[in-house]
């Protein structure tokens, strides 16, 4: 695996080079910061496979490199792994809203830097596998139109939307948590009801497509920049926030049903198309549990799975006048 | 051999170097020490100062240097007090405090064999 490492110290340079090798990953480039890192991806013929990036860098610092990596031709998918000795939640939350895939903390343990290198070179491997069969938007939408192969249990990557987080990348954001900020950590968890009649109506385009619209209602309902969540597939999605900074209201439900509603969704055969949403219990990472544990995140899917669908409003279309300019979801953007 | 001790084995070079230039090292974040209590350009100096004492916080551990990592950590936190404006003389005086036992430190570190 080709690996390129950021970072403004030479030591911590070399420590990589190093660290990587003695792990068996000797295929590694530096660059002592974010322009030169720039140029030496712009001009090597084979790209990059991994990305290892210093947070704090004069001039561009690591969290605008992984912003300007993304947009680079080629790199939307490829593994960024923030290297930081700020654990500071500010700092790790823009981190990977600006697309980084996991982080590291200095000063760095070898073999935990070894494994962690190890799982970007699996998530490598299965995006190369998902690229092998689709490699344009049209090609997969050709490929998808009319044939609901998606699996319904399976997490989405939206992009595009403030606040949302693969899945992968959320849990890795939940374990890596400092004690601090992980106790002072909240999740909730919302169901969408009736998944499995959306699932059943919608080709795989338009499904993708209603859970990014419900991702957007969710990010207008929680703004804020220690609030970010994830779908983790079943209709389920999660919302994991500082309780010190932010207060989730508790008709959040119904707050983002309302959006919901404006948005006035139609099935692909222009039929109304409703939202429930379900929502779960506010859960508290507790004193005793262990900081990184994913325990918050799987007693708030768990509550909220075996709820029943609530009676109260739903998402309906409104009885006349759609607003057709609402299937904008048709341009998105979005992976599988 | 398992890949910590090829780690180890590996690294005792950059060590050295490492600890070579801690003399210097020390020597610049006094300067900058006397530029901030002369407050000649003290924010830059504080700033400077903070991204030094920030880099052997994310080093000195790695090569094998627990106590001068730790002692960079206390600094930067003091740091970080002062630059966010929390009580000017208690953070003062706790980062005067805390940067004097990091200088100790590098300094007899610098003097190891």
């Amino acid at each position: 695996m080709k690996i390129l490492a950021v970072d403004d110290d030479e030591f911590i340079l070399e420590l990589l080079i190093e660290a990587l090798g003695a792990t068996g990953h000797g295929d590694v480039t530096v660059a002592n910061g974010g322009s030169q890192a720039l140029d030496l991806i712009a001009q090597t013929a084979q790209p990059f496979d991994c990305f290892l990036l210093d947070i704090q860098m004069p001039g561009m610092d690591g969290i605008e490199l992984c912003g300007r990596i993304r947009k680079s031709e080629g790199h939307r998918k490829t593994p960024i792994l923030m290297l930081t000795a700020m654990s500071e939640r500010d700092y790790v939350d823009r981190a990977f809203l600006a697309g980084a895939t996991d982080y590291i903390t200095k000063p760095f343990d070898v073999l935990e830097l070894g494994t962690r290198v190890s799982m970007a070179e699996k998530l490598n491997a299965e995006v190369a596998q998902a690229q092998a069969s689709a490699r344009t938007l049209d090609e997969l939408t050709e490929q998808l139109a009319g044939q609901p192969s998606l699996d319904i249990a399976a997490p989405v990557d939206i992009q595009d939307v403030d606040g949302f987080l693969g899945y992968r990348a959320f849990e890795n954001y939940i374990q890596q948590l400092k004690r601090g900020s992980y106790f002072s950590s909240s999740a909730i968890a919302l169901k969408i009801s009736n998944i499995e009649e959306i699932f059943d109506r919608c080709d795989a385009v338009s499904f993708v497509n209603v859970l990014s619209d419900i991702a957007d209602a969710i990010s207008d309902n929680t703004r804020g920049e220690s609030c970010l969540f994830s779908y983790a597939g079943s209709g389920v999605f999660v919302i994991v926030y500082s309780r010190l900074k932010e207060l989730i209201h508790e008709d959040l439900q119904f707050m983002i049903q309302n959006t919901i509603l404006q948005m006035g969704l139609v099935y692909p055969d222009l039929s109304p198309l409703e939202v429930e949403i379900s929502q779960s219990t506010t859960k508290n990472a507790g004193i005793f549990s262990r900081p990184g544990s994913l325990g918050l995140l799987e007693s708030a899917i768990r509550e909220v799975a075996e709820m029943q669908p609530p009676d109260a409003i739903h998402s309906k279309k409104p009885t006349s006048g759609y607003d057709f300019s609402n299937l904008k979801l048709q341009k998105k953007k979005y992976l599988i | 051999m398992q890949a910590e001790d090829k780690f180890k084995d590996r690294i005792g070079g950059i060590k050295k170097r490492f600890i070579s230039a801690l003399d210097t090292r020390a020597r610049e974040f006094e300067g900058l020490l006397s530029r901030i209590v002369r407050n000649e350009d003290a924010a830059q100096a504080l700033e400077e100062l903070r991204i030094g004492v920030h880099k052997i916080r994310g080093v000195a551990p790695t090569l094998g240097l627990p106590k001068l990592g730790e002692l960079a950590t206390e600094t930067e936190q003091d740091i970080n007090s002062m630059l966010a404006g929390d009580d000017p003389q208690t953070a003062a005086a706790k980062f005067l405090k805390s940067l004097d036992v990091l200088l100790n430190e590098l300094k007899a570190t610098a003097q190891q064999p």
